[in-house]
């Protein structure tokens, strides 16, 4: 049967709550074909992701060594940037460009991030503890704290975010593997051309001035140390640190905030133990995964619940509906901070795995720690926030909430 | 078979006969083994399966490739010359017993 006919987003029940239709899929269609020539195929249990994302033959690229023919053929900045980002490429330079840009959040450039994502954090919760009435937590919280921070830790003034992020939706359609127009990639060419230059200047005026504990510094030493990293790949890996925090830390923020005011239990465990934070970080992202599906392209034929899949058949793996698989977790569906053994698939795995993790985790355990503390009364006003529609990344696109409580 | 030992921080012990093919990061992974992680499966994508390992220069095991070296550079604990990525390490006929030590700090 064709995914479409449970991936309806114009199906008032599938916007509201998207995990009935991810089950019945699992149960019924674990292999279900998208398209008229079946020629995209969607993937919905843990055990078949995993798979596929640690199997080194699957590609993010669609054929081996080529780019999609929608960002066009000549050298412009986008196709530029397509064929230099981590995420949209292969073995072996995304061997050699993932290996260069690892030491930016290993654990010793955490340890020096650790206090100013801190004092983001803490700052923006004392805005919100000003509030007297309701206030929209994506607005106020959501989007301003994982900017401040992208901010920083590319060295940008915090007051350039919204420039910054004003290009990102073009740029990012570039990104994904969805067909441009030719308006489309005549904006994401701008757009690009705009990071080159933005980040560019930054990149020029730091040179020197940062060491390896900071993200920056490790590429720019990487850089210097023989040119094993051009100035193109540097700028690219940069704005992909700064597109990857963004979305998925607002996405996460919000719904931490969302699932832990809708389970009040939950939030007394954790203001009763602040040492759960992690765990409860790790189970939102578990519960609520910012990404719903991603894209990997089958690097052979294989077969896969009696289905033959085809070498090149493009796979959109969901991702959301794995973390709620009860063959993997217990009782899926129930928001359970306390939850072991929580290998949930929101950060990806195999050689793709979000090299952000540690810096999600941080953000995370801050955030929790401090908000139920500091902000004990905190009370959702709008059980039911709208949602954006985009299948693949799944996000509130408001949180009403009275922060000192009703 | 290999026979590997995993020894945790606070003493306890895992022990596992692992089939040639397998590695010493698979091996823990099917065990659910504490504290080896794997995220990368075996990629040398991230440090996740750090261990050290007993008596390292006993020249059973594989040399280090550079790409080794290089990730170790990104361990949570410690590195120390004991310190070894799990996922390259493969069990296999030649080596009867290997004991491992799994960091103690693991997020």
């Amino acid at each position: 049967m064709s995914a479409l006919a449970y991936l309806s987003l114009g199906d008032p029940t599938f916007r509201t709550d998207r995990f009935p239709a991810y089950r019945r899929l699992r149960d019924h269609t674990p292999v279900a074909r998208v398209g008229p020539d079946g020629t995209r195929a969607v993937l919905t249990r843990y055990a078949d992701i995993e798979r596929i994302f640690k199997d080194p033959l699957m590609r993010v690229q669609p054929k081996a060594g080529e780019f999609p023919a929608g960002i066009g053929t000549g050298p412009g900045p986008g196709a530029t940037f397509h064929k230099l980002s981590l995420p949209d490429l292969d073995a072996p330079t995304h061997t050699r460009l993932r290996k260069l840009a690892s030491p930016a959040f290993a654990p010793r450039a955490l340890a020096h991030m650790r206090s100013w994502v801190e004092r983001i954090i803490i700052d923006n919760v004392e805005a919100l503890a000003t509030v007297d009435g309701e206030v929209d937590f994506v607005e106020h919280f959501g989007m301003r704290v994982p900017a401040e921070i992208a901010c920083r830790l590319l060295h940008a003034p915090a007051a350039d975010a919204g420039t910054v992020l004003r290009r990102m939706p073009a740029l990012n359609r570039l990104l994904t593997h969805a067909p441009l127009t030719p308006d489309e990639l005549a904006e994401a060419d701008q757009a690009a051309q705009f990071y080159f230059d933005y980040i560019g200047e930054i990149v020029d005026s730091q040179r020197g001035k940062l060491g390896p504990e900071d993200p920056v510094g490790a590429l720019m030493l990487a850089e210097e140390a023989g040119g094993r990293v051009s100035r193109d790949e540097l700028i690219v890996t940069l704005v992909g640190f700064f597109i990857a925090s963004y979305h998925t830390t607002m996405t996460a923020m919000t719904s931490a905030v969302h699932a832990l005011l809708s389970h009040p239990d939950q939030m007394r465990l954790l203001a009763a133990d602040p040492d759960l934070a992690p765990a409860a970080w790790e189970e939102v992202l578990r519960w609520q995964s910012p990404v719903h599906f991603i894209t990997r392209y089958a690097g052979y034929e294989f077969e896969l619940h009696g289905e033959t899949v085809a070498e090149g058949t493009q796979l959109l793996l969901g991702i959301a509906s794995a973390n709620r698989d009860e063959r993997r977790f217990a009782d899926p569906d129930t928001f359970d901070i306390r939850r072991t053994g929580n290998r949930h698939l929101a950060f990806t795995a195999g050689g793709h795995y979000c090299m952000g993790a540690p810096l999600s985790r941080l953000e995370g355990d801050v955030l929790l720690r401090v908000l139920p503390q500091r902000l004990p009364a905190m009370t959702l006003t709008d059980p039911n926030p709208p949602w954006t529609d985009d299948l693949v990344f799944r996000a509130m696109t408001a949180l009403t909430v009275a922060p000192n409580g009703v | 078979m290999t026979k590997i030992i995993y020894r945790q921080p606070d003493g306890t012990r895992v022990t596992i006969n692992a089939a040639p093919g397998d590695s010493v990061m698979s091996a823990a992974l099917a065990a659910d083994v504490d504290g080896i992680v794997g995220e990368c499966g075996g990629n040398m994508m991230c440090a996740t399966c750090h261990v050290y390992v007993e008596d390292p220069g006993a020249g059973q095991l594989p040399a280090m490739t550079d790409d080794e070296d290089q990730m170790l550079a990104c361990t949570d604990a410690p590195r120390t010359t004991a310190s070894r990525l799990s996922c390259q390490l493969p069990a296999g006929d030649t080596i009867d017993t290997m004991v491992v030590t799994v960091p103690g700090s693991r997020t």
